[in-house]
Protein backbone atom coordinates (compact mmCIF):
# COMPACT_ATOMS: atom_id res chain seq x y z
CA UNK A 1 0.00 0.00 0.00
CA UNK A 2 1.34 3.35 -1.08
CA UNK A 3 0.86 6.11 1.71
CA UNK A 4 0.20 9.60 0.83
CA UNK A 5 2.21 11.79 3.46
CA UNK A 6 1.32 15.76 3.51
CA UNK A 7 3.82 18.12 4.89
CA UNK A 8 3.18 20.08 7.65
CA UNK A 9 0.85 23.25 7.52
CA UNK A 10 -1.25 25.24 9.54
CA UNK A 11 -4.39 26.12 9.01
CA UNK A 12 -7.56 27.32 10.63
CA UNK A 13 -9.41 24.90 12.76
CA UNK A 14 -12.51 24.64 9.87
CA UNK A 15 -9.49 24.18 7.29
CA UNK A 16 -7.61 21.21 9.20
CA UNK A 17 -11.19 19.27 10.08
CA UNK A 18 -12.53 19.79 6.57
CA UNK A 19 -9.39 18.51 5.26
CA UNK A 20 -9.35 15.43 7.43
CA UNK A 21 -13.15 14.61 6.75
CA UNK A 22 -12.14 15.53 2.49
CA UNK A 23 -9.81 13.10 2.78
CA UNK A 24 -11.72 10.29 4.27
CA UNK A 25 -14.64 10.77 2.05
CA UNK A 26 -11.80 10.61 -0.96
CA UNK A 27 -10.58 7.25 0.15
CA UNK A 28 -13.91 6.17 0.79
CA UNK A 29 -14.57 6.73 -3.15
CA UNK A 30 -10.99 5.20 -3.97
CA UNK A 31 -10.21 8.37 -5.38
CA UNK A 32 -7.66 9.11 -2.54
CA UNK A 33 -4.58 7.38 -1.13
CA UNK A 34 -4.41 6.62 2.49
CA UNK A 35 -2.90 9.60 3.81
CA UNK A 36 -0.85 10.26 7.06
CA UNK A 37 -0.75 14.60 7.38
CA UNK A 38 0.75 17.02 9.99
CA UNK A 39 -1.11 20.55 10.89
CA UNK A 40 -0.99 23.26 13.50
CA UNK A 41 -4.26 25.49 13.93
CA UNK A 42 -3.99 28.95 13.26
CA UNK A 43 -5.61 31.17 15.09
CA UNK A 44 -5.85 28.86 18.12
CA UNK A 45 -8.93 27.10 18.50
CA UNK A 46 -11.27 24.91 20.64
CA UNK A 47 -12.73 21.17 19.51
CA UNK A 48 -15.02 19.66 21.33
CA UNK A 49 -15.55 15.78 20.77
CA UNK A 50 -18.11 14.94 18.41
CA UNK A 51 -20.87 13.84 21.51
CA UNK A 52 -20.30 16.95 23.78
CA UNK A 53 -22.05 20.14 23.86
CA UNK A 54 -20.48 23.13 22.97
CA UNK A 55 -22.26 26.11 25.41
CA UNK A 56 -21.34 23.20 28.52
CA UNK A 57 -17.79 22.80 27.47
CA UNK A 58 -16.69 26.30 25.98
CA UNK A 59 -16.51 29.74 26.86
CA UNK A 60 -17.99 31.34 23.31
CA UNK A 61 -17.12 34.57 25.07
CA UNK A 62 -13.75 34.03 25.90
CA UNK A 63 -13.01 32.43 22.16
CA UNK A 64 -14.40 35.46 20.55
CA UNK A 65 -12.48 38.38 23.11
CA UNK A 66 -9.20 36.24 22.27
CA UNK A 67 -9.38 35.54 18.69
CA UNK A 68 -9.71 32.10 19.51
CA UNK A 69 -12.11 29.90 17.17
CA UNK A 70 -14.04 26.52 18.13
CA UNK A 71 -16.07 24.19 16.31
CA UNK A 72 -17.23 20.29 16.67
CA UNK A 73 -14.86 17.47 15.94
CA UNK A 74 -16.77 14.32 13.89
CA UNK A 75 -14.32 11.91 16.23
CA UNK A 76 -15.25 11.24 20.15
CA UNK A 77 -13.55 11.89 23.03
CA UNK A 78 -13.06 15.56 24.65
CA UNK A 79 -12.69 19.52 24.52
CA UNK A 80 -9.13 20.60 23.43
CA UNK A 81 -7.34 23.58 23.68
CA UNK A 82 -5.07 23.74 20.16
CA UNK A 83 -2.61 26.75 21.02
CA UNK A 84 -1.11 27.84 17.75
CA UNK A 85 2.08 27.32 19.23
CA UNK A 86 1.90 24.49 21.39
CA UNK A 87 1.31 21.77 19.91
CA UNK A 88 1.94 19.26 16.85
CA UNK A 89 -1.43 17.83 15.47
CA UNK A 90 -1.30 14.23 13.19
CA UNK A 91 -4.24 12.45 11.22
CA UNK A 92 -4.06 9.34 9.97
CA UNK A 93 -6.71 8.12 7.21
CA UNK A 94 -7.18 4.95 5.37
CA UNK A 95 -9.23 1.83 4.80
CA UNK A 96 -10.20 -0.08 7.97
CA UNK A 97 -7.91 -3.43 6.62
CA UNK A 98 -5.05 -1.17 7.33
CA UNK A 99 -5.30 -1.23 10.80
CA UNK A 100 -5.66 -3.81 13.52
CA UNK A 101 -10.05 -4.46 13.50
CA UNK A 102 -10.06 -3.45 17.20
CA UNK A 103 -10.64 0.01 18.29
CA UNK A 104 -8.65 -0.34 20.93
CA UNK A 105 -6.24 -2.91 19.18
CA UNK A 106 -6.06 0.19 16.57
CA UNK A 107 -5.72 3.15 19.19
CA UNK A 108 -2.10 1.07 20.53
CA UNK A 109 -0.74 0.57 16.92
CA UNK A 110 -1.28 4.11 15.87
CA UNK A 111 0.03 5.72 19.29
CA UNK A 112 2.80 3.58 19.37
CA UNK A 113 4.08 5.78 16.27
CA UNK A 114 4.23 8.40 18.68
CA UNK A 115 5.42 6.27 21.33
CA UNK A 116 8.27 5.14 19.02
CA UNK A 117 9.51 8.77 17.66
CA UNK A 118 9.36 10.31 21.46
CA UNK A 119 11.78 7.52 22.08
CA UNK A 120 14.13 8.73 19.44
CA UNK A 121 13.93 12.03 21.20
CA UNK A 122 15.05 10.40 24.43
CA UNK A 123 11.29 11.07 26.00
CA UNK A 124 10.30 7.73 27.80
CA UNK A 125 6.54 7.63 26.61
CA UNK A 126 4.16 4.97 26.83
CA UNK A 127 0.78 4.26 25.42
CA UNK A 128 -1.84 4.25 27.90
CA UNK A 129 -5.46 2.95 26.77
CA UNK A 130 -7.70 3.77 25.46
CA UNK A 131 -6.33 6.72 23.67
CA UNK A 132 -3.72 8.72 25.52
CA UNK A 133 0.61 8.80 25.68
CA UNK A 134 1.90 9.42 29.02
CA UNK A 135 5.28 10.29 30.91
CA UNK A 136 5.69 8.73 33.78
CA UNK A 137 2.15 9.59 35.07
CA UNK A 138 1.70 12.45 33.05
CA UNK A 139 -0.33 12.88 29.71
CA UNK A 140 1.42 14.69 26.73
CA UNK A 141 -0.66 13.18 23.44
CA UNK A 142 -4.32 12.38 23.13
CA UNK A 143 -6.32 11.35 20.21
CA UNK A 144 -9.15 10.54 18.92
CA UNK A 145 -11.16 8.25 16.08
CA UNK A 146 -13.48 7.81 13.99
CA UNK A 147 -15.32 4.71 11.84
CA UNK A 148 -17.07 5.61 9.40
CA UNK A 149 -18.11 3.61 5.58
CA UNK A 150 -15.11 1.23 7.19
CA UNK A 151 -12.92 4.02 6.71
CA UNK A 152 -10.68 4.99 9.85
CA UNK A 153 -9.58 8.34 10.66
CA UNK A 154 -7.69 8.86 13.81
CA UNK A 155 -6.02 12.15 14.79
CA UNK A 156 -4.23 13.51 18.01
CA UNK A 157 -2.06 16.04 19.47
CA UNK A 158 1.50 16.24 20.87
CA UNK A 159 1.92 18.89 23.36
CA UNK A 160 4.99 21.06 22.55
CA UNK A 161 4.25 23.68 25.30
CA UNK A 162 1.30 24.52 27.36
CA UNK A 163 -0.27 27.46 28.44
CA UNK A 164 -2.88 26.39 31.45
CA UNK A 165 -4.47 29.89 32.37
CA UNK A 166 -5.00 30.53 28.42
CA UNK A 167 -6.59 26.88 27.86
CA UNK A 168 -8.62 27.14 31.45
CA UNK A 169 -10.15 31.00 29.70
CA UNK A 170 -11.44 29.45 27.02
CA UNK A 171 -12.71 25.87 28.25
CA UNK A 172 -16.06 26.13 30.62
CA UNK A 173 -14.54 26.23 34.17
CA UNK A 174 -15.89 28.39 36.70
CA UNK A 175 -13.73 31.30 37.98
CA UNK A 176 -13.73 30.04 41.13
CA UNK A 177 -11.97 26.87 40.27
CA UNK A 178 -9.15 28.51 38.17
CA UNK A 179 -6.92 28.65 40.89
CA UNK A 180 -3.50 28.32 41.35
CA UNK A 181 -4.42 25.00 42.78
CA UNK A 182 -6.22 23.85 40.06
CA UNK A 183 -3.62 24.49 37.89
CA UNK A 184 -1.09 22.95 39.94
CA UNK A 185 -2.94 20.03 39.78
CA UNK A 186 -3.00 20.14 35.81
CA UNK A 187 0.43 20.36 35.62
CA UNK A 188 1.06 17.74 37.68
CA UNK A 189 -0.89 15.60 35.35
CA UNK A 190 -0.01 17.20 32.16
CA UNK A 191 3.36 17.42 30.00
CA UNK A 192 4.72 18.73 27.17
CA UNK A 193 7.91 18.49 24.97
CA UNK A 194 8.98 21.73 26.05
CA UNK A 195 8.87 20.20 29.90
CA UNK A 196 10.77 17.02 29.14
CA UNK A 197 13.32 18.71 27.03
CA UNK A 198 13.43 22.41 26.39
CA UNK A 199 16.30 21.91 23.91
CA UNK A 200 14.19 19.79 21.73
CA UNK A 201 12.67 22.02 18.66
CA UNK A 202 9.21 21.83 16.77
CA UNK A 203 11.32 21.10 13.99
CA UNK A 204 12.89 17.68 15.33
CA UNK A 205 9.66 16.63 17.11
CA UNK A 206 8.05 16.85 13.53
CA UNK A 207 11.01 14.95 11.77
CA UNK A 208 10.90 12.36 13.97
CA UNK A 209 6.82 11.83 14.21
CA UNK A 210 6.80 11.71 10.55
CA UNK A 211 9.73 9.02 10.13
CA UNK A 212 8.36 6.71 13.07
CA UNK A 213 4.68 7.15 11.26
CA UNK A 214 5.82 6.34 7.86
CA UNK A 215 8.55 3.40 9.14
CA UNK A 216 8.16 0.40 7.06
CA UNK A 217 5.66 1.86 4.83
CA UNK A 218 5.70 2.50 1.26
CA UNK A 219 5.15 6.54 1.23
CA UNK A 220 5.17 9.61 -1.09
CA UNK A 221 4.80 13.71 -0.20
CA UNK A 222 1.79 14.55 -1.88
CA UNK A 223 -1.15 17.43 -2.09
CA UNK A 224 -4.70 17.67 -2.39
CA UNK A 225 -6.58 16.15 -4.80
CA UNK A 226 -8.55 18.61 -7.59
CA UNK A 227 -11.50 16.88 -5.79
CA UNK A 228 -10.46 17.18 -2.26
CA UNK A 229 -9.80 21.07 -2.21
CA UNK A 230 -13.09 21.68 -4.01
CA UNK A 231 -14.57 19.37 -1.30
CA UNK A 232 -12.74 21.00 1.89
CA UNK A 233 -14.37 24.38 0.57
CA UNK A 234 -17.87 22.81 1.18
CA UNK A 235 -17.07 21.30 4.39
CA UNK A 236 -15.44 24.72 5.47
CA UNK A 237 -18.90 25.87 5.71
CA UNK A 238 -20.17 22.91 7.51
CA UNK A 239 -17.48 23.54 10.67
CA UNK A 240 -18.48 26.80 10.66
CA UNK A 241 -21.99 26.47 11.20
CA UNK A 242 -24.39 26.72 14.54
CA UNK A 243 -26.17 24.01 12.84
CA UNK A 244 -22.86 21.50 13.26
CA UNK A 245 -21.45 22.92 16.36
CA UNK A 246 -23.93 23.49 18.30
CA UNK A 247 -26.12 20.20 17.06
CA UNK A 248 -26.01 19.30 21.00
CA UNK B 1 -40.95 16.59 33.16
CA UNK B 2 -37.66 17.67 32.12
CA UNK B 3 -34.14 16.88 34.04
CA UNK B 4 -30.80 17.19 33.49
CA UNK B 5 -28.12 14.96 35.29
CA UNK B 6 -24.35 14.47 35.51
CA UNK B 7 -23.36 10.96 36.07
CA UNK B 8 -19.72 9.72 36.59
CA UNK B 9 -18.60 6.20 35.92
CA UNK B 10 -16.97 4.28 38.70
CA UNK B 11 -13.40 5.14 37.61
CA UNK B 12 -14.45 6.08 34.03
CA UNK B 13 -16.27 9.17 32.45
CA UNK B 14 -18.35 11.67 33.34
CA UNK B 15 -21.38 12.40 31.39
CA UNK B 16 -24.68 14.27 30.77
CA UNK B 17 -28.60 13.36 30.31
CA UNK B 18 -30.89 16.25 29.15
CA UNK B 19 -34.21 13.77 29.58
CA UNK B 20 -37.84 14.27 29.19
CA UNK B 21 -40.36 12.00 30.55
CA UNK B 22 -44.10 11.09 31.68
CA UNK B 23 -44.75 7.85 32.33
CA UNK B 24 -41.85 6.60 29.39
CA UNK B 25 -39.41 8.48 27.74
CA UNK B 26 -40.27 11.02 25.37
CA UNK B 27 -37.09 12.60 24.65
CA UNK B 28 -33.24 12.11 25.58
CA UNK B 29 -29.49 13.05 24.57
CA UNK B 30 -26.33 12.22 26.13
CA UNK B 31 -23.45 14.25 26.00
CA UNK B 32 -19.60 13.56 27.13
CA UNK B 33 -16.45 12.41 26.08
CA UNK B 34 -16.93 8.87 25.77
CA UNK B 35 -16.50 7.60 21.80
CA UNK B 36 -19.60 5.40 19.96
CA UNK B 37 -18.54 3.83 16.54
CA UNK B 38 -19.91 3.89 14.23
CA UNK B 39 -20.16 8.03 14.70
CA UNK B 40 -24.03 7.29 14.41
CA UNK B 41 -24.68 5.05 17.24
CA UNK B 42 -25.46 7.38 19.52
CA UNK B 43 -28.67 8.99 17.63
CA UNK B 44 -29.55 5.87 17.26
CA UNK B 45 -29.43 4.51 20.79
CA UNK B 46 -31.65 8.18 21.10
CA UNK B 47 -33.91 7.49 19.07
CA UNK B 48 -34.70 3.94 20.17
CA UNK B 49 -35.03 5.19 24.09
CA UNK B 50 -37.91 7.19 22.59
CA UNK B 51 -41.34 5.55 24.20
CA UNK B 52 -39.57 3.30 26.06
CA UNK B 53 -41.18 2.44 29.79
CA UNK B 54 -38.91 3.76 32.36
CA UNK B 55 -38.09 0.75 33.71
CA UNK B 56 -34.79 -0.97 34.44
CA UNK B 57 -34.81 -3.55 31.85
CA UNK B 58 -36.44 -1.90 29.82
CA UNK B 59 -34.08 0.46 29.21
CA UNK B 60 -31.22 -1.58 29.34
CA UNK B 61 -32.58 -4.14 27.05
CA UNK B 62 -33.73 -1.42 24.06
CA UNK B 63 -29.68 -0.02 24.16
CA UNK B 64 -27.90 -3.75 24.44
CA UNK B 65 -30.23 -4.68 21.09
CA UNK B 66 -29.53 -0.84 19.63
CA UNK B 67 -26.33 -2.42 20.04
CA UNK B 68 -26.37 -5.62 18.96
CA UNK B 69 -28.78 -4.55 15.74
CA UNK B 70 -26.23 -1.63 14.99
CA UNK B 71 -22.70 -3.56 15.81
CA UNK B 72 -22.52 -0.45 17.73
CA UNK B 73 -19.40 -0.42 20.19
CA UNK B 74 -19.48 2.06 23.18
CA UNK B 75 -16.26 3.05 24.58
CA UNK B 76 -16.22 4.95 28.31
CA UNK B 77 -19.60 4.70 28.67
CA UNK B 78 -22.24 1.47 28.71
CA UNK B 79 -25.17 0.40 28.56
CA UNK B 80 -25.87 0.02 32.68
CA UNK B 81 -24.51 3.41 32.85
CA UNK B 82 -27.08 5.05 30.92
CA UNK B 83 -29.71 3.12 32.51
CA UNK B 84 -29.12 3.82 35.80
CA UNK B 85 -28.46 7.17 35.29
CA UNK B 86 -31.91 7.50 34.20
CA UNK B 87 -33.60 5.70 36.80
CA UNK B 88 -31.82 8.20 39.46
CA UNK B 89 -33.35 11.02 37.32
CA UNK B 90 -36.19 10.04 37.30
CA UNK B 91 -36.31 9.09 41.29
Amino acid sequence: MNWRVLELGTFSCYENMAIDEAISEGVFEGTSEPTIRFYKWSPSAVSIGRFQSMNEEVSIENCNKLNINYLRRITGGGAVFHDSDGELTYSIIGNEELFPKGIRESYKEICGYLVNGLKRLGINASFAPINDIIVGNKKISGSAQSRNNKILLQHGTILYDINIRKMFSVLNVSKEKISDKMISSVEERVTSIKNQNPNIDFESLYKELLYSFTENKQAFFGKLTEKERIRVKELIKKYQSNEWNFYR
Amino acid sequence: MYKVKKYKIKNGKLFEIKLEFSDKINNIRIFGDFFVYPDEGLELIEKELINCNIKKDDIKLRIDECLRKNNIELIGIDSISITTAILEMIQ
